[in-house]
């Protein structure tokens, strides 16, 4: 067998200490410490045949313990983020968010709750104005908010101590893919030094470099959201003289990790820089097609 | 409203008793303070009073009623065919040298001097692309699109939330102004200095075409509190023909619920590539060299009447 260098060492025990990779459980390896890149389907074929079923059986059972795992862990992340609210909201802070994020919803109300009095700006979020819903929970928990308009962003980030958003995803480079209008929302923290905190559970962690994230990473909805198509639709017939006509809606917006202070996760708070890192904890080597 | 002011002069009679220069001066500050009772005055519109007051304080006692109400009807006259429709001609040519072939362009809300220049490019024959950005809650865009449309340019219309997405194709932005300051800010509608800041992130230019009436020697640094604003607050709550986005129904009467709705915001100048003006193209720097040779220009004037 080939002779182990240190590096191969290091690898074989990073790789007991985890659970399984996708790929090493479909190809059906018994886990040993052997350098993951033998190949299996060699020598032990023939007893594979014997107990067959068995290693199915395993092999489910893996599967469904990994599933409920990323379920719990789904579910547990708002808790763990709320709890770190405290170290970073303090008395007569003003915040601004944008969109509707379940974990930034419950990041605010968990300050509220250990008696921190502060002001909530929300950025409606046009056109799903998804920042009214988010206004309507906060003030059924008792905050005090104030409803904006997405233009007016600018002009009120100089009144603002922090902004804080929910991640829709988070790259291998540290950098953001969030709700529409949240890249124009750090420019101006930026300007005016402005902490800009992301809150991203784990699960939310992707390996992807983004490499044209406003078009690749984006999706586009409706432009019936932006134009009626009753109102205009003298002006969608592509008539003689007559100028052609294009919406464009997208879902998502990208930040690059620049512009980031502050990720918190359910492990706890990180720099940009570190993202990396964690990706490497919960996505094995042999899974990303690079 | 200067034309209301003309209709003012011609219907005037000087009570007896009473100066011409006083009377008329008192009587249209009664006006002035019912005109601010409807609704907060615009900087130019302030500009333009103060002209009107000057014209009439330097009126000469010996000039008879008439000849002093045609003298100022004439000084108002000039005022709007000089400064305000000259300048959006000579605007208008300055610009349209900006654009060539090929350009994508990019413009937030609706500002009439941008249309001007849009459709005279377009006249001109060249090919150019426009972006019209558009916000809540007044949605003005709509308005500029379906015009730009109907004089036969392409345009594509969107959020602003959406400019980060758009803007690595936008070649140059085009921006209106309300009013502009002594320090280079311009002053402008909500959501102009988002533009202006994600375009200087994305390094397009910035090119703001304001008449030179509107300038103003006022600084301002604060980009929102200092003398904004406020519209209605309902406009922000209810979505106008989005009946299904009615969250905020029946809460806006909560203490807890507040909604701000601002008319104006200041970019500052280090956003603005340059200002056209019916002066010329300048750097935001040399607005306030503008300001003095204008007020200059003022008393130039006055100083031909008095023989």
């Amino acid at each position: 067998f080939p002779a182990m260098s240190a590096a191969v060492v290091a690898a074989a025990a990073r790789s007991t200490l985890r659970p399984p990779s996708l790929q090493t459980l479909l190809e059906g390896t018994p886990e040993s410490a052997t350098v993951p890149y033998t190949s299996s389907s060699g020598a032990d074929s023939e007893s594979k045949t014997a107990d067959k079923s068995s290693l199915t059986r395993k092999l489910k059972h893996d599967v469904i313990e990994g599933v409920n795992q990323l379920i719990q862990e789904i579910a547990g992340c708002h808790e763990q983020i709320a709890e770190q609210a405290i170290e970073h909201i303090h008395q007569n802070e003003v915040i601004l968010t944008l969109g509707s994020s379940r974990t930034v919803l419950e990041f605010l109300c968990a300050a509220k709750e250990k008696k921190r009095s502060f002001r909530v700006f929300v950025a409606e979020g046009a056109p799903r104005y998804q920042g009214h819903l988010l206004a309507k929970e906060l003030v059924a928990r008792g905050l005090q908010t104030t409803v904006i308009t997405d233009s007016a962003v600018f002009a009120m980030i100089s009144r603002v101590n922090m902004v804080i958003i929910g991640a829709h995803a988070v790259m291998a480079n540290g950098g953001v893919i969030g709700p529409v209008g949240v890249n124009m929302a750090a420019l101006a923290a930026q300007k005016h030094a402005v902490p800009f905190v992301v809150l991203a559970g784990s699960h939310k962690l992707c390996p992807l470099y983004p490499h044209n994230p406003e078009v690749l990473l984006n999706e586009l909805r409706s432009p019936s959201e932006l134009l009626d198509f009753g109102e205009f639709s003298d002006c969608l017939d592509f008539g003689a003289g007559s100028g052609s006509l294009q919406v464009v809606n997208p879902t998502f917006d990208y930040v690059p990790p620049n512009l980031v202070s502050l990720f918190i996760t359910d492990t706890g708070g990180h720099n940009p820089s570190y993202m990396y890192r964690l990706i490497a904890d919960y996505y094995s080597a042999d899974d990303l097609v690079m | 409203m200067l034309q209301a002011f003309q209709e003012v002069v011609k219907d005037y009679s000087t009570p007896p008793e009473n100066t011409l220069n006083r009377d008329m001066t008192a009587q249209i500050s009664s006006y002035v303070s019912f005109l601010i009772e409807c609704r907060p005055l615009s900087i130019s519109m302030g500009n333009a009073i103060r002209f009107v007051k000057n014209r009439i304080a330097k009126l000469p006692i010996t000039l008879s009623e008439s000849e002093a109400k045609a003298s100022l009807h004439s000084d108002i006259e000039r005022f709007i065919n000089e400064k305000i429709i000259g300048a959006d001609t000579v605007i208008v040519e300055h610009a349209v040298t900006k654009i060539r072939d090929g350009d994508v362009l990019l413009t937030y809300g609706s500002s009439t001097v941008i249309e001007m220049i849009l459709v005279h490019a377009h006249e001109l024959g060249k090919k150019f692309r426009v972006f019209v950005v558009d916000s809540r809650p007044k949605l003005q865009g709509k308005l500029l699109l379906r015009r730009l449309i109907k004089r036969g340019i392409n345009c594509t219309y969107t959020h602003i939330t959406a400019i980060s997405y758009i803007m690595h194709q936008v070649t140059k932005v085009f921006l209106g102004a309300s009013s502009v300051f002594s320090n280079g800010t311009v002053y402008s509608r909500v959501g102009t200095a988002c533009v202006a800041m994600v375009a200087n992130a994305f390094r397009v230019p910035v090119l703001v075409c304001c008449e030179a009436y509107k300038f103003h020697e006022k600084v301002q640094l604060d980009y929102s509190i200092c003398s904004n604003e406020l519209g209605d607050p309902n406009a922000i709550s209810k979505v106008h023909g989005r009946e299904d986005i009615n969250y905020l129904n029946g809460l806006t009467n909560n203490a807890k619920l507040k909604f701000l709705n601002l008319m104006y915001d200041a970019t500052p100048s280090d956003y603005i590539s340059m200002i056209i003006t019916d002066y010329g193209m300048v750097p935001p720097t040399s607005v306030p060299v503008i300001v003095r040779e204008y007020q200059k220009e003022h008393l130039l004037q006055s100083s031909k009447i008095v023989i």
